[in-house]
């Protein structure tokens, strides 16, 4: 296999605190491939908007980043902004949860997705940038471009306003795009609409797609491998089909058979016990042992490493005994 | 819970043709009303004791409108709400007081909905206070409240923030159930939640009403939390209801064709079947209610849209017992 397009190993994201220093993030793995969907998928605090941050050299300052990620061969973690400056917005773009916040209220859209094309084509016409920004609102299906162009973001509903922010994202033709749960803030139709717009993408211009989510159905549709993070930590990887037929870490399980089914009625439904632990009251050994109901006394003094079980990679000290198929729908 | 479910089997709660328009003012010094955004347009159901009645649509097609309107937050502009016997949409506020007992309403935003200056179980006792009750009977209450939500009697005397999110909306729940209500409103009580969190809210409500037999009107988007929750579903676009029907003939044979999208594009956590899947996309988004189409409400954005849905309103018809549709063109 050639060079993956985005290659992390072992990246660490640290939050200095008045505790001293809590790991957000530690010991996260990541490829993606030129033209590959991948779900990064976990809950509130699991640390994957953290991990797709450091990536794009959006965080703060004071966190600390460890870690290696390559882009295409070359070491971007720690990079000079120069560099990553050159990289946003043209081989890499993020487009962000919260379309009502993402756009500059002050700006036509047609003056915003004009701006992204010239910062990265500086001899560009001012024709030429029109048309292409046209062609841009054109393909992420905006009715009458014409009369768009010159409108300012409140002039946009919510799911009009994501498909600018994701024209503006795709301007340069980037070879990765992070979504950021790009349509949690959007309806079930429009949610529909956008994934299609993400889909098309992918077939038409080969764009690799990081799909970060907490929607195990966006995952199931759109991508090919996905990652579950849990605390911070790589809890499960893999191809999206044997992952969710046959899910070998606990916690994936959990999540599994904690959503309820459109197509099927349980009287109960499986819920996990308990929360995710917050940042620095980490518990010892493996994170979910304490919410886990598999957990044994190994899980709680030591943490599980990430093991290789068939087309899978599993953090679970019983991933090889268990069988996770029935989860017992018991008492939260 | 104490209140015994009414002998008749007439309904607990009857909305009939129902209407909240909010006017839409211009000017400053001589303000005048040019137009009227009319945000619930004719809705009518009824919820039975001890029953699931689910309220699903997208963002503005008026269902916490509706809810506000039931629970008298909101004055509406004309229609019926019975509750029992007694009409409530005539109410003063004053006089509708006697009734709140009879119906809570739990938000969505169980960050925004406590007191963070009280303890949680100071927030659960709040409503108590508006009944006869002594200092200790009202404590008494509000932990037994507590306890129906699996929350710990030791937990009582701490703040919100010292909460999660599925815990304060246990504490939401708990306050709504403290007045020992016949029916209560969930509005969209899991969507701030994660996944995790989720199931243990959903099967904590239907526990409490397994055990209490209280009604509840379920106010969601997701398709699949309400199939899980609901004994009847009504599908509500643009200020109306335009399917109603008991859950499983809802989701086995939808007619009407918003319906029939909103299940079609619903996700399906697993892979095989979500990518062999076909969908119907809707194009375009929900008209602006305040400029509502002609005919029918769905009609710029249907796909069974002929002439006639442009000029006649679909009036309800009744395809089977129970199921209800507004379309010309039901399938």
């Amino acid at each position: 296999m050639s060079l993956p397009l985005l290659d992390i190993r072992g990246l660490a994201v640290t939050i200095p605190t008045r505790d001293g220093e809590q790991a957000a993030v530690s010991n996260v793995d990541f490829t993606i491939d030129r033209g590959e969907v991948v779900g990064l998928v976990g809950e509130s605090g699991s640390g994957k908007s953290l991990s797709m941050l450091a990536v794009m050299g959006l965080l703060p300052r004071h966190l600390h980043v460890s870690g290696s990620i390559r882009f295409d061969g070359v070491e971007i973690c720690g990079a000079p902004e120069r560099q990553m400056r050159s990289l946003r917005g043209r081989r890499i773009a993020m487009v962000f949860q919260d379309p009502m916040t993402a756009l500059n209220p002050v700006k036509t859209i047609g003056a915003q997705i004009s701006e992204m094309i010239r910062l990265h084509n500086p001899k560009l016409g001012r024709a030429e940038v029109k048309e292409r920004a046209l062609a841009l609102l054109e393909s992420v299906a905006i009715p009458a471009p014409e009369r768009r162009f010159d409108q300012y973001p409140h002039e946009f509903s919510g799911g009009m306003r994501q498909r600018v922010v994701i024209a503006i994202a795709i301007a340069n033709d980037p070879e990765l795009l992070i979504a950021d749960e790009p349509t949690t803030a959007l309806d079930v139709t429009i949610q529909a609409q956008i994934m299609e717009i993400f889909a098309r993408l992918r077939a038409e211009r080969g764009m690799a797609v990081v799909l970060i989510t907490h929607d195990l159905g966006l995952v199931a549709g759109l991508a090919d491998r996905m990652s579950v993070l849990y605390a911070g930590r790589v809890a499960e990887r893999g191809p999206v089909g044997p992952v969710f037929t046959a899910p070998r870490h606990p916690y994936t399980a959990g999540l599994l058979a904690a959503v309820p089914s459109i197509d099927d009625v349980a009287e109960r439904l499986y819920a996990i016990p308990g929360t995710p632990p917050s940042l620095g009251a980490r518990p010892p050994g493996c994170a979910f042992a304490p919410r886990c109901d598999f957990a044994v006394p190994l899980c709680r003094m030591s943490e599980p490493a990430l093991l290789r079980f068939g087309s899978a990679v599993v953090a679970c000290h019983r991933a090889e005994e268990l069988s996770l198929g029935d989860l017992p729908r018991k008492e939260a | 819970m104490t209140n015994a479910v009414a002998a008749a089997p007439g309904p607990l709660l009857d909305v009939a043709d129902l209407h909240v328009a909010f006017p839409v003012r211009r000017g400053i010094v001589f303000a005048r009303q040019v137009g009227a955004i009319s945000a619930v347009a004719g809705v009518s159901l009824h919820v039975h004791p001890g029953e699931t009645l689910s309220v699903v649509g997208e963002s503005g097609c008026g269902k916490s409108t509706l809810a506000r309107a039931i629970m008298g937050l909101i004055k509406p502009t004309s229609g019926h709400i019975r509750l029992r016997s007694a009409e409530l949409a005539v109410l003063s506020p004053a006089a509708m007081r006697p009734h709140r007992r009879t119906i809570q309403l739990v938000f969505q935003n169980p960050y925004a909905c406590l007191n963070p200056r009280m303890t949680a179980l100071e927030n659960i006792a709040e409503p108590l206070r508006m009944l006869p009750l002594s200092r200790a009977e009202r404590r008494e209450r509000a932990l037994r409240a507590m306890q129906q939500v699996q929350l710990l009697p030791e937990q009582a005397d701490r703040y919100p923030f010292a909460f999660s999110g599925g815990q304060r909306q246990r504490i939401g729940i708990a306050r709504a159930l403290v007045v020992e209500p016949d029916i209560i409103i969930l509005d969209e009580p899991v969507s701030a939640l994660d996944v995790s969190v989720q199931a243990g809210v959903l099967n904590l409500l239907k526990d409490i009403q397994q055990r209490t037999g209280i009604a509840y009107i379920f106010i969601a988007h997701n398709l699949a939390v309400i199939r899980h929750m609901s004994d009847r579903v009504a599908v509500m676009y643009l200020g109306r209801i335009v399917e109603t029907a008991a859950r499983d003939d809802l989701y086995r044979s939808p007619a009407h064709p918003y319906t029939q999208a909103l299940l079609s594009a619903a996700p399906i956590p697993d892979p095989v079947r979500e990518q062999a899947r076909q969908r119907i996309v809707l194009t375009g988004d929900v008209p602006n209610p305040a400029d509502r189409p002609s005919g029918c409400g769905f009609r710029t954005r249907c796909f069974r849209a002929s002439a006639l849905c442009a000029v006649e309103d679909p009036p309800a018809r009744e395809l089977a017992p129970g199921h209800t549709v507004c379309c010309h063109h039901p399938s």
